[in-house]
C-alpha cells in the first residue's frame, strides 16, 4: 500500500507543481504555518493573545500611533514610540536622606513631536521626586512632588496631562504675544511646545527643535524603608511598532500575529470536520438508496435550509461565546456543502461493474463504502476542504463584528470589530482597519488557490490539456 | 445420472416498475419479467450455456445463481441443498462456491487496485488464510493457473496497465481465489479481440479440466456458445424455449425462435454476399412488461395456430437424448417444414 | 471511372504528448460504383481512423499528413474546410457512425434532429424537407410518425435505421458504416445487413463497411481490406479471402481460424500469441512479425506493401 500512496502523491505533486495558483497558495501557507511557530520570536508583545483586554498590559504604548515604516515615506517624520532606561544614577547621602539621580536622554531627531512624554517609577514609603526636563538650548522645566505612604504607589508624570502650565510658562517669554493672550494652558498642545524652537511659534505654529533632551529624576528618600525602582521615560511617538497601535495602545502587529493561529484553527478544523462528516453522509446516502437515501435527504435538507449567522447569532448570545463553540456551530452547518455532489458521485460509482464484482464477492457495505467509494472521493474531499477555510474564518470574523465573538481570544476579526465599534474610519486610522482585513483576505486567498489547483488536477473536466 | 451440482426450479425474477396513480387505485401491477419460470440442470464438471438475445433474461439468470439477486418465485439447490432464501453465513458460503466472471474485464476491477489487492479481497472478505504469505502464496497460484506469468510482475501492476486479454484472465484468477464449484461467466470474452479470444476460453477450459470446475456460460453468440458449451438453453423473453446438447440443438433446431436466430447468425464463408437474407420471424420483441398470451413467442412465429395463443403456455418437453423443446407444433414443422407455416415472415 | 473512391498512401498520424503515433500509414485502396468494400480488423488497427481520415475529420490531436483521397476522381485533400463542410462532407459521402443511436439527443423529436441536418446543408422550404425525411424514413422500413417521436421511445434497431436514413437524405454517393450492427440482436442485425443490401440496389449507393466481425463481412462485403496497425496487409474479394482455398496473408489466416463456426464442430479456434503493436513505437519492417506463425528473416528488417498476387488480390506479405 505504502508504495502505491507514495508513487501516487509524488504523481500529485508533479501535476500540483505545474498549476501556478497552487504553488502560490502553498508558498502563503508555508507562510502562515511558519508565523504560528515563529509566534514568540514575531512577537514584541509575547503576551499579546492573553492579555489583549487587560488595559494594564499596553500602558507603556502611545494611542493610536502609526506604523513606524510610515516614516520612511513622510517628509516630515514622527516621533518613534520609545522607552527610555536611566542612562544613569548617582547614588548620594545628604544625612539620613538617601538621593538618586537618575538621568534620561532623549535624542530628539524627529520633525513631528511625540504625543506625550511620561516619567513614570514606583515608589514606596516616604519619597520626594524632582523632574527636570532640559532642552537642547538649556531651557529648562522643572517640578517638584513629595509623597508619603507606606504603600508602593505608581508615579506617573504625564506632559500632556499634568504639566500643561508649567510648559505654559516656559513658553511666555518667546511665544507671540498675542497668542499668548487667547491661548491658556488647556487649549495648546504642550507636548508640541515642550519640543519646539523657542520662537514666537512656540505656542501655536510650532517648528521642532531637534537635539538631545535630558530628563533628570531626583529622589529623595526619607527613610530605609522607601526605595524608587522601575523608572522610566516614556515618549509616546507618533509611530510605534510594525503595524501602529488602537485606541486601546495596543500593538496590532502582536494581535495580527496572535490572530494567525486562531484562523487556521477556525479554518483547517471546521474545513476538516464538516467536510469529513459531509463526504461520509453523502456516500451513505448514495450508496444505500431507497429509504435510507431518502431520510438522509430530508435531514440534509432540514440543515441545509437552516441560515447559518442568523443561529449563530442567537447562539452567541444564549451561551457564552466561546472559539469552540462557535467551531462546532461552524461544523454543524458546513457538513451540508460538500453531500449533494458527493452523493451523485456515489450514485454514479455504485454502478460500475467492480463493486458489483465486490458484492459477488460477499463484500459488506462497510467494505465497499470504505474500500471502494470513499479513496475515490478523497480527492474531491480534499478540494473542498481547500475550499471551506475562507468561509470558516469569515464567519468567524462577521461574528466578532457584531461583538459576539469570543472575548478572551485575539482573533483578526476582533480586532476589526474593536476598529469599528472605536470609529477608526472615521478617526483616519487606517492601520487598524485595512492590516486584519488584508489578512483575512489573504488566508483566504491561500486556501482558494489550494482548493483550485487542487481542483483542476483532480476534477477531469477542468483539466485544459 | 448423478446428482446435478445446480438445480434450477421455475425460476421467476419479477422486477416492479412505477406505476401511475390511476394504476395503484385500480389494483394493477406492472412488472417486468425478467425471468419468468425457467428450470434445468447442470452437472458438475459442464459447461452449460444460457444463449439469446438482450433482455432474454440470461443475465439476471445469472445473478440469481449467484444470489446478487431475490427470486420472486422458485428454488434454487446447489449441491442438492436448497439454497433460495439463506442468509448470513449460509450465504457466505454460498458466495465462496459461485463466483462470476464478468463481461468488461476493465470495469469488473477496482482502478485503484493493484492486482494483487484485486486477487486478495475475496481471501479478506472471507478472511481465509492464516498469513498474508500463504495468501499471496495463492495469488500466485491463481495467476500461474491462468498463465499470466511471471506472477510476481502482474501482481504490482494496476488494471489499466494490462491488456484486454490479461484482464480477464486476472479477472478468472480473481474467482479461483476461493476454490468456487461453479463459476457463472458473463459474456466474457466479447470486449476481447477477436485474435485473443480463443486464448482466453483456451485458458478457461484448461482450468475447468484441472480443478473440476462447472462453468455457466452466459452470451448471446451462438458460434462461440456452439465451441465452448456442453449443452445450452435458448432463452426468450424469460422463458427456456429450448435446451440440449450444443450441438444438437444447433445443427437439429425445433423450436421457430432458435431457427430464427440461427438463420440471422452471420457465416464467414463466401457466396452469401448478393443474398437477402430470410429470417423466419416477424414482428418485435414485446416489452416484458406485457409477455403475450399463451406460448409468449407466438405474436412472432411464422408457424403459429390459434392453439398456441388459446392454450397455455408449453412447457419443456423431451423430445429424446436430452433435446427438451417448448413447442406444441414441433413434431408437425419437423415433419412438414414450410408447409406448417401459417404466415410470412416480415423482415 | 470505375472506382468512385481511389485512396492512395494515405497518412494520419496523431500527435500525443508521448509522441507520434502512425495510426494510419501509406494506405491504398479502391471503391469500385456499386460495391461495398468491408474494413476488418481488431482494436487498434486504424479502421475508424482511416474512415474520419475519409471524411477529412480526423479526432484531435490527429492530422492528415499525406496522401491523396479521389472522390469520383477529385482529389479533396486540398480542399479547405469550409468546402468539405458545404459540398463534399454528407453531400458525397456520409458516415453511420459506430453506436450511432446514442448520437441522437434525447430531448428533441427525430423530425427536428433530421430537419437540423437537412437544413444545415439545403435550402429547403418546409414542404420539401418534410417530403425527403418521408421518403428516407420509409425506405429504411419505419413509417411517418417516427418523426413525432423521440429516441428513447425507438427500439435499437429503429434508431439504428433513423441513423442511416439521416446518412443517406442528401443523396451521397460513398457511405461509410463503423461498426453499425455492433450493438444490436442478432435479429435486428440481419435486419440491418439486409436493409444495406436492398438500398445498394435501390440507390446505387457504394459502401465501406467496416467492422472486427469476420462473420458479418462475410455475407456483406463484395470486397475486404484486412488492416493490421495502421497498415493494410490484404485487400481481396469475398471469394479470395472467405473461399475454400483459404486467404493469403498469415494475420487473416489466423484471424479466420480464430472465428467460431455455427454449423461446424470446430475442435480447436486458433489465436494469435501477444497483442497488436503500440504505435508509438512499432514494430520494424513488417508490424506484425513478431506475433507471426510463419515469420521470416526478412521480415523484421524489410517494410511490406500491398502487392497484387493475383487479379484483384493484394497482399502485404514476404511470403507471398
Amino acid at each position: 500500500m505504502k508504495r502505491k500512496d507514495m508513487s501516487q502523491l509524488r504523481a500529485f505533486w508533479n501535476e500540483f507543481k505545474r498549476v501556478k495558483f497552487g504553488i502560490v497558495g502553498l508558498v502563503l501557507f508555508v507562510v502562515f504555518v511558519l508565523i504560528v511557530l515563529l509566534e514568540p520570536v514575531l512577537m514584541p508583545y509575547r503576551d499579546a493573545n492573553d492579555r489583549w483586554r487587560d488595559m494594564t498590559y499596553w500602558l507603556d504604548s502611545p494611542r493610536n500611533a502609526k506604523p513606524v515604516w510610515v516614516n520612511w515615506f513622510t517628509a516630515k517624520d514622527y516621533a518613534v514610540a520609545e522607552v527610555l532606561e536611566p542612562t544613569s544614577v548617582t547614588e548620594s547621602q545628604v544625612g539620613s536622606v538617601r538621593m538618586i539621580t537618575m538621568e534620561f536622554d532623549y535624542d530628539f531627531h524627529y520633525q513631528r513631536p511625540p504625543s506625550d512624554l511620561q516619567l513614570v517609577t514606583r515608589l514606596t514609603g516616604n519619597a520626594s521626586v524632582q523632574m527636570e526636563l532640559i532642552r537642547p538650548d538649556g531651557e529648562t522645566l522643572s517640578y517638584q512632588r513629595s509623597t508619603s505612604s507606606s504603600g508602593t504607589r505608581e508615579l506617573r508624570l504625564s506632559i500632556a496631562q499634568n504639566l500643561q502650565d508649567k510648559v505654559f510658562r516656559l513658553a511666555i517669554p518667546f511665544a507671540d504675544a498675542d497668542v499668548i493672550a487667547v491661548e491658556n494652558p488647556e487649549t495648546i498642545d504642550a507636548v508640541a511646545t515642550l519640543f519646539a524652537v523657542a520662537g514666537p511659534g512656540m505656542l501655536r505654529d510650532t517648528e521642532p527643535l531637534e537635539g538631545n533632551y535630558v530628563c533628570r529624576l531626583t529622589v529623595a528618600l526619607g527613610s530605609s524603608e522607601s526605595s524608587v525602582d522601575a523608572a522610566h521615560v516614556i515618549i509616546a511617538g507618533g509611530v510605534a511598532g510594525w503595524m501602529g497601535t488602537d485606541a486601546s495602545k495596543r500593538d496590532i502587529w502582536s494581535g495580527l500575529i496572535a490572530g494567525t493561529k486562531w484562523a487556521l484553527l477556525i479554518g483547517l478544523l471546521t474545513s476538516f470536520v464538516s467536510v469529513a462528516v459531509g463526504v461520509v453522509y453523502g456516500v451513505v446516502a448514495g450508496y444505500f438508496g431507497g429509504w435510507i437515501d431518502s431520510m438522509m435527504n430530508r435531514v440534509f435538507e432540514v440543515f441545509l435550509s437552516m441560515p447559518l449567522l442568523p443561529i449563530l447569532i442567537v447562539m452567541s448570545a444564549v451561551f457564552k461565546p466561546s472559539i469552540w463553540t462557535m467551531i462546532i456551530m461552524m461544523c454543524l452547518f458546513f457538513w451540508v456543502g460538500p453531500v449533494k455532489t458527493v452523493r451523485s458521485m456515489a450514485l454514479q460509482i455504485k454502478e460500475n461493474t467492480y463493486i458489483e464484482a465486490a458484492k459477488a464477492l460477499g463484500a459488506s457495505h462497510r467494505r465497499i463504502v470504505f474500500r471502494h467509494l470513499l479513496p475515490q472521493l478523497v480527492p474531491y474531499a480534499f478540494a473542498t476542504m481547500a475550499l471551506s477555510v475562507p468561509a470558516a474564518i469569515v464567519y468567524e470574523a462577521s461574528i466578532s463584528l457584531i461583538g459576539l465573538g469570543d472575548a478572551t481570544v485575539v482573533t483578526w476579526g476582533q480586532i476589526l470589530q474593536d476598529a469599528y465599534a472605536s470609529g477608526a474610519v472615521l478617526q483616519g486610522t487606517w492601520w487598524w482597519v485595512v492590516p486584519p482585513g488584508i489578512a483575512i483576505a489573504l488566508m483566504g486567498m491561500t486556501f482558494a488557490f489550494i482548493g483550485f489547483a487542487m481542483d483542476t488536477i483532480l476534477n477531469p473536466k477542468l483539466r485544459t490539456r | 445420472m448423478s446428482e446435478p451440482i445446480l438445480k434450477v426450479d421455475n425460476l421467476k425474477k419479477w422486477f416492479p416498475v412505477k406505476r401511475s396513480m390511476r394504476q395503484v387505485l385500480n389494483g394493477e401491477r406492472t412488472e417486468v419479467k425478467a425471468v419468468d419460470g425457467i428450470s434445468f440442470e447442470v452437472q458438475k464438471g459442464e459447461i452449460f450455456g444460457l444463449v439469446g438475445e438482450s433482455g432474454c433474461g440470461k443475465t439476471t439468470t445469472g445473478k440469481l445463481i449467484m444470489k446478487l439477486l431475490d427470486s420472486t418465485d422458485g428454488k434454487i439447490y446447489m449441491e442438492g441443498e436448497d439454497v433460495t432464501e439463506i442468509t448470513g453465513d449460509a450465504l457466505a458460503a454460498h458466495r465462496r462456491k459461485v463466483q462470476m466472471i464478468f463481461q468488461d474485464p476493465y470495469a469488473s476491477m477496482n482502478p485503484r487496485f493493484k492486482i494483487m489487492d484485486v486477487l486478495m479481497e475475496p481471501l479478506v472478505i472471507h478472511k481465509v488464510g492464516e498469513t498474508r504469505e500463504e495468501q499471496e502464496t495463492w495469488a500466485m497460484k491463481a495467476l500461474e493457473e491462468v498463465k499470466l506469468t511471471p506472477p510476481e510482475e502482474f501482481l504490482s501492476r494496476h488494471p489499466h496497465m494490462l491488456s484486454g486479454g490479461q484482464r480477464q484472465r486476472a479477472a478468472t484468477a480473481r474467482t479461483l481465489m476461493l476454490s468456487p464449484s461453479i463459476i457463472v461467466a458473463d459474456e466474457p470474452v466479447s470486449m476481447i479481440d477477436l485474435s485473443t479470444r480463443a486464448e482466453i476460453l483456451h485458458m478457461m477450459r484448461q482450468v475447468q479440466r484441472e480443478l473440476g470446475l462447472t462453468y455457466i456460460y452466459i452470451t448471446h453468440d451462438l458460434s462461440t456458445a456452439r465451441y465452448f458449451t456442453d449443452r445450452l438453453a435458448v432463452m426468450y423473453l424469460g422463458r427456456i424455449v429450448e435446451m440440449g446438447n450444443a450441438g444438437e440443438v444447433i445443427d437439429n433446431t425445433l423450436h421457430p425462435y432458435s431457427k430464427a436466430l440461427i438463420e440471422a447468425v452471420c457465416e464467414p464463408v463466401s457466396g452469401k454476399v448478393n443474398r437477402i437474407k430470410e429470417v423466419p420471424i416477424k414482428g418485435e420483441i414485446p416489452a416484458a412488461t406485457n409477455i403475450p398470451s399463451g406460448c409468449r413467442f407466438h405474436p412472432r412465429c411464422v408457424y403459429a395456430t390459434p392453439e398456441c395463443w388459446e392454450q397455455p403456455e408449453p412447457e419443456l418437453r423431451d423430445t429424446g437424448n436430452g433435446h427438451m423443446v417448448a413447442c406444441r407444433r414441433y413434431e408437425e414443422i419437423l415433419e412438414k417444414g414450410d408447409a406448417a407455416m401459417t404466415s410470412e415472415a416480415e423482415f | 471511372m470505375d472506382n468512385i473512391l481511389e485512396v492512395k498512401d494515405l497518412e494520419l498520424h496523431y500527435f500525443t504528448q508521448k509522441g507520434v503515433v502512425k495510426a494510419v500509414d501509406r494506405l491504398s485502396f479502391h471503391l469500385k460504383k456499386g460495391e461495398t468494400l468491408g474494413v476488418v480488423g481488431e482494436s487498434g488497427c486504424g479502421k475508424t481512423t482511416m474512415a474520419t481520415a475519409l471524411l477529412k475529420m480526423p479526432t484531435p490531436p490527429g492530422r492528415i499528413v499525406g496522401g491523396q483521397i479521389l472522390l469520383d476522381g477529385d482529389d479533396i485533400m486540398p480542399l479547405s474546410e469550409s468546402e468539405i463542410r458545404r459540398r463534399v462532407r454528407w453531400e458525397r459521402i456520409s458516415m453511420v457512425f459506430q453506436g450511432a443511436m446514442n448520437c441522437l439527443t434525447p430531448v428533441y423529436t427525430i423530425e427536428k434532429q433530421m430537419r437540423e441536418t437537412l437544413q444545415q446543408h439545403r435550402q429547403m422550404d418546409k414542404a420539401e424537407t418534410a417530403e425527403r425525411m418521408r421518403k428516407y424514413l420509409n425506405l429504411v422500413g419505419l413509417s411517418d410518425d417516427i418523426l413525432k417521436r423521440y429516441p428513447h421511445e425507438l427500439s435499437g434497431g429503429m434508431k439504428q435505421r433513423v441513423v442511416i436514413a439521416t446518412g443517406l437524405f442528401l443523396e451521397p454517393k460513398v457511405v461509410i458504416c463503423d461498426e453499425p450492427t455492433t450493438a444490436l440482436d442478432v435479429v435486428v442485425q440481419a435486419e440491418i445487413i439486409n436493409l444495406l443490401k436492398s438500398l445498394k440496389e435501390e440507390l446505387g449507393l457504394s459502401f465501406i463497411f467496416i467492422t472486427h466481425d469476420l462473420s458479418i463481412e462475410a455475407e456483406v462485403s463484395d470486397r475486404i481490406m484486412v488492416m493490421y496497425a495502421g497498415r493494410a496487409v490484404e485487400i481481396g474479394t469475398n471469394e479470395q479471402i472467405y473461399g475454400p482455398q483459404g486467404s493469403a496473408h498469415p494475420y487473416t489466416q489466423r484471424l479466420l481460424g480464430a472465428t467460431p463456426r455455427l454449423h461446424e464442430e470446430v475442435k480447436e479456434l486458433s489465436f494469435i500469441p501477444g497483442t497488436p503493436p503500440d504505435l508509438l513505437d512499432p514494430p520494424s519492417g513488417c508490424r506484425f512479425h513478431p506475433r507471426c506463425p510463419v515469420v521470416m528473416e526478412r521480415c523484421p528488417h524489410d517494410d511490406v506493401w500491398v502487392r497484387e498476387v493475383e487479379p484483384e488480390h493484394m497482399v502485404a506479405c514476404w511470403r507471398c
